[in-house]
């Protein structure tokens, strides 16, 4: 069978599922090759799925004859990523379990695995939801990116790893929180729908976003798809039954008291942040309000530490609270230019409130 | 403060449950897990229940203790638990050591008491001939046991392997039969005093059928002289019977010679030291509670057969030929 393409057109598809491949869990047994090429009417398409999630392109060209195969996808995106021209002749011999990709100057030849019922593969995968509804991409790329950095590692305490995503008026809300912070999108979340799908799922859901502009999901069988002209991606919901958790986090911000407000310049605090974390390599932040200044500093013990002062426009009263830099840092990396901190007082522990656009965050004191 | 639980896991739980109402259990297999994501806002309202932590994870529990950083308590299978820890010296000290172990191999019961409870909580009923075949074909546990001066093994009755199996049939039926069994495979250890039951009980194809096995598990002298400490068992508590003695505690005091140890100095006007060999109440209690055919003279033949026999073995017998004769001379008493 013999193809050829462009590589420039085909290479954020190949880094796509090289990463897909990555997050596979389970290494399969004596099979390495994932990335299937999958032939049908004389036209070319990909896909590769590693357990957790997948993808399919279209990748619109045409080739000579329908025979389906499989090729390691570590090799192959080297192989195209490096390969000194952008136009790539390609030739499967079934015989010899090889593709030939090249020119009449390079040649690479990679080996190959036959793939049994690749018809069979593709329905499972990829064919399985029928019936889908428009998706706003925008909305739900902005759900995913306000507070998706707000989940805790993936080898954290279980739900706290994921995000949490709900529908309400065919618009996507989400709530996160690592324990330390919480992230709220859009609405309350009480009883709607929802899904809960870990860090590494919410990113690719973003990556995919950068393959069309017009995009179409369902959710079946536990797994989120998301399809569009050329492509279908899918990546498996986490087992919801904790809803409970994302339920009261909105009670720290009902029920904590106002103590005192103030807007701050974003690009300030963020530069003063920066500065004193970098120096006193101590992991936390001490905010220091005393009439029209405020105070930050950081002290690691027996290193020193650093301290910055912040002009404000107002005068505030007496107050100190103790947070963690990196929390902070992140937090300013997502909201507006001039904004305000709420500072509250929950059971005698001073919690801080951002409200950024659509967003809510709360930050908890360190003791 | 943080305790110490030992025995079965899910008498512990339902025990913090009860006592706990308004706390969150979690099970802990790695402290370390817990303790970098510890959070006063999130987890104040938890108890981490630490299933067998070892010495590493102890010390994580015991950091996390002295900063206040949640409720922990320690699970352990048995009391094999090192007592050299600080930790657990510590919760020795204060007197938070709670004994939530299976009940004894034989203390029926108390089984049945925990079968119905079980029957409770699932919401099934079970009808008299399954409860039959459960007594007499209980999953069993063989559990290491610390006394004051050594360590011995002990059979119980496995009740979480019992509630699992409860909750699964419960999942299908809310009445419970005898067939629902047919498939479990409880595990049964071979036990020398279910041996000596069937001594007693005058049966002998059952005698004869687990004889090898006893042998093989604890030596023919071995198997002699435990037979002859439990005929010495039941002479006492069926003399106790005869002279209308019902009392367990006069019993156990009996057992433990209490009356003779320590009265008498030695023939050189010295005291003389012993150790007391403490017994089992409940053994007593069920043992009183029992009908015997056997009355003490019954029990004193026995006891001049088998030592009859551990004589003529240690003058050069032969234990395949002695322990078969002496096993069907003592059912014939």
């Amino acid at each position: 069978m013999k193809f050829a393409f462009d590589k420039t057109q085909v290479l954020r598809f190949l880094s796509f599922l090289n990463r897909i491949e990555k997050s596979r869990l389970v290494q399969r047994e004596n099979k390495n090759n994932s990335l299937v090429f999958f032939p049908k009417d004389n036209n070319l398409s990909i896909f590769l799925e590693c357990g957790i999630s997948g993808c399919y392109f279209d990748l619109h060209t045409s080739c000579t004859e329908n025979d389906s195969f499989s090729v390691d996808i570590s090799s192959f995106y080297n192989a195209i990523s490096n390969f000194p021209v952008d136009d790539i002749q390609f030739a499967y011999i079934s015989d010899k379990n090889s593709l030939i990709m090249g020119n009449k100057k390079t040649k690479v030849v990679l080996e190959t695995s036959l793939v049994e019922d690749a018809d069979k593969l593709h329905i499972d995968f990829f064919s399985t939801a029928s019936e889908y509804n428009s998706l706003d991409a925008k909305n739900l790329s902005e759900a995913i990116n306000n507070t998706s950095f707000c989940t805790a590692p993936e080898y954290d305490e279980f739900p706290y790893s994921s995000l949490l995503l709900f529908e309400d008026n065919n618009v996507f809300n989400s709530v996160a929180s690592d324990k330390h912070r919480i992230a709220l999108f859009g609405e309350t979340y009480s009883e709607q729908k929802s899904i809960l799908i870990s860090k590494s799922s919410s990113d690719l859901i973003n990556n995919v976003f950068l393959f069309s502009d017009k995009f179409q999901y369902t959710i079946t069988k536990s797994k989120f798809y998301i399809k569009w002209d050329s492509g279908v991606f899918f990546t498996s919901c986490e087992n919801n039954t904790y809803q409970s958790v994302f339920q009261n986090l909105v009670n720290f911000f009902n029920d904590a008291i106002d103590i005192f407000s103030i807007t701050i310049s974003r690009d300030e605090l963020q530069k003063s942040m920066k500065f004193i974390s970098s120096i006193s390599s101590s992991h936390t932040v001490n905010f220091s309000f005393k009439s029209n200044t405020l105070n930050l500093s950081a002290v690691t013990s027996g290193k020193g530490g650093a301290s910055d002062k912040i002009m404000l426009d107002v005068e505030v009263e007496s107050f100190d609270a103790m947070y963690l830099s990196n929390h902070i840092i992140k937090l300013l990396d997502h909201v507006s230019k001039n904004v305000t901190f709420h500072f509250k007082d929950y059971n005698s522990f001073s919690l801080l409130i951002v409200e950024s656009e659509n967003t809510k965050y709360l930050v908890f004191p360190m003791q | 403060m943080s305790r110490i639980y030992f025995g079965s896991i899910n008498l512990t739980k339902k025990k913090i449950k009860d006592e706990f109402q308004n706390k969150k259990l979690i099970f802990v297999d790695n402290a370390s897990e817990i303790s970098g994501n510890y959070s006063i806002f999130f987890d104040s309202d938890k108890i981490f229940l630490h299933v067998n932590p070892n010495i590493e994870n102890l010390k994580i529990i015991s950091s996390d203790i002295e900063r206040k950083r949640g409720v922990h308590f320690l699970y352990y299978e048995d009391e094999s638990f090192d007592g050299r820890n600080s930790l657990i010296q510590s919760i020795k000290k204060s007197g938070q050591i709670y004994d939530v172990s299976n009940p004894i191999y034989g203390d029926v019961n108390s089984l049945k008491r925990h079968i119905n409870n079980l029957s409770k909580e699932y919401n099934v009923k079970f009808l008299p001939e399954a409860l039959d075949w459960l007594v007499q074909n209980p999953p069993i546990l063989r559990m290491r046991l610390k006394t004051a001066n050594s360590k011995k093994e002990i059979l119980q009755y496995d009740l979480d392997l019992l509630s699992q199996e409860i909750h699964k049939i419960s999942s299908y039926t809310d009445t419970i039969r005898e067939e629902d069994f047919s498939n479990c495979l409880f595990k049964s250890e071979t036990d020398i005093f279910d041996f000596i039951e069937a001594v007693l009980d005058k049966d002998i194809s059952k005698v004869l059928s687990k004889l090898d096995e006893m042998v093989e598990a604890v030596t023919d002298q071995g198997l002699l002289l435990i037979l002859l400490l439990q005929l010495h068992f039941l002479l006492v508590c069926l003399s106790c019977k005869e002279d209308k003695i019902y009392n367990y505690e006069t019993v156990l005091s009996v057992l433990e010679m209490e009356d003779i140890l320590g009265k008498y100095l030695s023939s050189d006007y010295q005291k003389v030291s012993f150790q007391k060999k403490t017994q089992n109440p409940i053994r007593v209690k069920i043992e009183l509670g029992k009908k015997r055919t056997q009355s003490s003279k019954d029990i004193v033949k026995m006891i001049g057969l088998v030592v009859d026999t551990i004589v003529e073995l240690r003058d050069n017998g032969n234990k395949l030929l002695a322990l078969p004769i002496l096993f069907h001379k003592l059912v014939t008493v």
